[in-house]
């Protein structure tokens, strides 16, 4: 090896973050393709996660490295609503987070940190260490570091920092590979150099290429996906992907010390998606959600023209639903009584539930209520959480796309895949061993990562030490 | 890592507070900014 890590104690801890690593995929199908990861398995403690609800990336992401649910974050998606009014959501950043994360408690306790690409790090707060921020962020024009000074070093380093994969709608889909390997590739490229130059207790690293590579390429390498072409030419770059990641986790593992506590954990996995369903068409066709004028074209529904005097529910769409209810005194225009809450909502949970899908059969949605998922319920929740197809379907809250309530091919998202609610967990280190288990949760990172740093856990943290 | 630079790179900063719901924080994007993200995640499906 060039160089070796100057973890600042005896090893160090390390996080690498696979966003969308899929159980079936890195501990089945491509098990023989990662040895690296077979290894760490082999000598330590692995298994499925369970993620949190709704299993996305900012809202796991944020529970992974806090130990506490969504709920209690009041973080329910990339975007939340900030007030009752009808004027859209706003993106949770960084600054939504007022509860520390494994960084915060480990610089409290005068304990140094490199974070790179962690989710929920944009803007880039004060750390004890260094951070490179999250693909949450809108340029490297912006501030992406902290230091500020940061940023010139990890553009050469880099070569020019890769914060997202970009125009991932395009038909040049050789582009958005390629685009994924060298995000991929360049993500490993700063961890080892940070880890190399830097005094640190606890190291995490996330890269998004797992999450981008399965939206837009799962049909090619899945039997299962309905539109699955064996003989494709993209029928083996998802394996080829994670042969290449998984020689970027050698080089990675190579430069650190050899007593560091390793841990791979992702936020949620992915599985087949069959197509989407249009939630507000359909809102509209029960005569829940009245429309003053129907849009020409695809129009989310925050610039649909919408007669609120005259709308019982609305949803918000992405890879779950979300359904918000008109309430009187609550909304401003609210028509569904406070005393009618609860059977209102009942109701609509229950047609939801009872939704078939485009040839008749039962959808088998899924219909969450926030109070009964979360021990708290912090914010601005949806009134209804709604996973069509057990997460088989997407929510396309968008209207006007002119293709009745079922969508296979669109222009607001690929289909390839939808996220699932188990991502892994593979840790190996001292204390940390047993090999497979079926009980691991998002929660018991937070709580384990704490251990290892010789930390105690923060007030109302879930989850448990697995070391 | 050496210090200085704007008092936000400053460490340490105050101890985070007990949790509180999000609020809108229209000064992590400019409206530009805000517009460029959206239109990325719009296109990795994640808004809809």
């Amino acid at each position: 090896m060039a160089s070796s890590a100057t973890a600042s104690r005896a090893g160090g801890v390390v996080l690498i973050g696979l966003d969308c690593g899929t159980p079936e995929l890195l501990f089945e199908r491509y098990a023989d393709d990662m040895p690296t990861l077979s290894g760490l398995r082999r000598r330590g403690v692995w298994g499925p996660l369970k993620s949190t609800q709704p299993p996305l990336s900012i809202p796991a992401w944020l529970s992974m490295l806090s130990g506490l649910t969504p709920g209690e974050l009041g973080v329910y998606g990339f975007r939340n609503r900030v007030d009752h009014g009808y004027g859209g959501l706003a993106f949770a950043t960084s600054r939504s987070v007022r509860v520390p994360r494994v960084w915060d408690l480990a610089g409290q306790a005068g304990r140094e940190s490199v974070l790179v690409g962690v989710p929920g790090t944009y803007p880039p707060s004060a750390v004890r260490g260094c951070m490179v921020s999250c693909f949450m962020t809108p340029s490297t024009d912006a501030q992406f570091t902290f230091p500020a000074a940061l940023s010139e070093e990890v553009q050469r380093v880099t070569g020019g920092y890769t914060i997202d994969v970009t125009g991932f709608r395009s038909d040049d889909k050789a582009r958005v590979a390629q685009q994924v390997f060298d995000m991929t590739e360049q993500r490993f490229a700063l961890a080892r150099h940070l880890a190399t130059t830097r005094e640190w207790d606890f190291l995490a690293m996330v890269d998004m290429g797992p999450d981008r590579l399965h939206h837009g390429f799962w049909r090619h390498c899945d039997p299962a996906h309905p539109r699955h072409r064996p003989g494709g030419r993209y029928e083996h770059v998802v394996r080829d992907y994670y042969r290449a990641l998984d020689r970027h986790l050698a080089a990675f593992l190579e430069v650190l010390p050899d007593t560091a506590a390793v841990m791979v954990a992702s936020d949620h996995g992915a599985r087949p998606m069959l197509g989407g369903f249009c939630l507000n068409e359909w809102l509209v066709r029960e005569g829940l959600l009245r429309l003053a004028a129907r849009p020409a074209g695809p129009t989310p529904i925050a610039r649909a023209r919408v007669d609120w005097s005259g709308t019982t529910a609305w949803g918000d769409g992405g890879f779950y639903g979300r359904v918000f209810l008109n309430v009187e005194g609550r909304e401003p225009q609210g028509t569904v009584p406070a005393r009618d809450y609860e059977r209102v909502r009942d109701q609509l949970a229950g047609k939801l539930e009872a939704l078939a899908d485009h040839q008749g059969r039962p959808m088998g949605n899924r219909v969450l209520y926030p109070e009964a998922l979360y021990p708290e319920v912090q914010g601005l929740a949806p009134d209804l959480i709604v996973y069509f197809g057990g997460l088989a379907w997407r929510a396309v809250g968008s209207l006007g796309l002119g293709q009745g309530l079922y969508t296979f091919e669109n222009d607001t998202g690929p289909d390839d895949a939808n996220h699932s609610e188990h991502g892994v967990l593979v840790a190996a280190g001292d204390g940390l061993g047993g090999g497979r288990r079926e009980d691991l949760s998002i929660y018991d990172v937070a709580p384990t990562l704490q251990s290892l740093l010789g930390l105690g856990r923060s007030a109302g943290q879930r989850g448990r030490e697995l070391a | 890592m050496s210090g200085g630079g704007t008092p936000a790179d400053r460490w340490p900063q105050p101890e985070p507070a007990e949790p509180v719901a999000p609020v809108a924080d229209e000064e992590a994007y400019s409206a530009e900014e805000e517009d460029e993200v959206a239109a990325r995640l719009e296109a990795l499906g994640y808004l809809d």
